[in-house]
């Protein structure tokens, strides 16, 4: 490569390889970034109510200003629900505010 | 087969890692060497100057901090790179471990300071774990950063430092350091002088290639690159 000689004893090693030295020399170090395990990603609950107690979830939500997503997972968290903080969060921004049909 | 891996560690967060790997990556791209930057710090400082800010000849630059994808990504870069620099995050971590395994050399930075020097000695200690397990020699050295050097602390903190391998050369404590940061351009005046004797003396000790032939061609296109973007 461009006449430059390499300061490399040997080739680099597999990626497998990289990973079990790095476990055996310090078995007890954190990884770098939260391993979630996938926890994190959202996933659709689909739950069938009434009309009128939905019509109601959303005209509270309007009231509050606020989703009724947020609503739901406070609910859930006032009764001891674990639930997770960015599902306590105004995220993404309301876009449905609901409770048109007045 | 790449020519070199070289890794910037340090378990302690603050000691310049980003600016020394800054540093190399820039000097080494401003001659004209194939060079990729691996940011493997959650925070992605290294990254977000590589992309935003630095403004010489381009070098690759790629963000990961998840230990497993980083040592597949190493493995393909080293393939197709002939330096490559890992910027580590400043705690203990695994990514920062994968790093050091795939090393040829390691740089532990290293500022004026009891925590500093504590952690110094830690990082050279894993480095030397790591060697062990790996069954290979991975050299490593301290580099004195942020140093007044009419000062009782610089002095002394080198001091404590002194059975720790160590380069010769190291980094004042100079504001053009940090408007490197700011401004993407390799710094010039004392900073750049320096920066070359790092440079010099990283490769004297084999932690980096020798330069190639055609560096002067390919600073005078720097420059000219630099101040057309003025």
């Amino acid at each position: 490569m461009k006449g430059l000689k390499s300061t490399r004893q040997m080739p680099v090693s597999s990626p497998d390889e990289m990973l079990r030295i790095a476990g055996a020399a310090a078995p007890q170090q954190p990884s770098a970034i939260a391993q979630t395990n996938g926890a994190d990603r959202s996933a659709m609950l689909s739950v069938r109510l009434t009309e009128a107690t939905l019509e109601a979830l959303a005209d509270y939500a309007l009231q509050h200003g606020t989703t009724q997503r947020r609503v739901i997972a406070e609910a859930l968290a006032s009764r001891g629900v674990q639930v997770a903080p960015r599902d306590l969060e105004d995220r993404p921004p309301p876009r449905r505010r609901g409770g048109t049909r007045r | 087969m790449p020519l070199t891996i070289l890794t910037i560690a340090s378990s302690k967060g603050g000691p310049g890692k980003t600016t020394l790997t800054e540093l190399i990556v820039g000097s080494l791209a401003g001659e004209g060497l194939k060079v990729a930057a691996l940011d493997a710090d959650p925070t992605g400082g290294l990254s977000r100057w590589a992309t935003r800010l630095y403004e010489g000849p381009s070098f690759a630059c790629h963000h990961e901090a998840d230990e497993t994808r980083l040592a597949h990504l190493i493995h393909r870069i080293a393939q197709e790179t002939e330096v490559v620099v890992v910027d580590t995050a400043g705690f203990g971590n695994r990514a920062a471990t994968v790093a050091m395994t795939a090393a040829d050399a390691v740089l532990i930075p290293m500022v004026p300071g009891e925590g500093d020097v504590t952690e110094a000695a830690r990082t050279v200690e894993l480095v030397a774990g790591v060697a062990s397990a790996a069954r290979r020699e991975i050299p490593c050295r301290v580099v004195l950063n942020r140093v007044r050097s009419l000062t009782a602390l610089s002095r002394h903190a080198a001091a404590e430092a002194d059975s720790l391998p160590k380069l010769n050369t190291g980094l004042s404590d100079l504001v053009a350091y940090g408007e490197m940061g700011f401004s993407g351009r390799m710094p010039s005046g004392k900073a750049g002088i320096e920066a070359a004797a790092l440079i010099g003396e990283l490769r004297a000790i084999g932690f980096l290639p020798a330069p190639l032939n055609n560096t002067a061609s390919v600073k005078t296109k720097y420059v000219k690159t630099v101040r057309a973007g003025r």
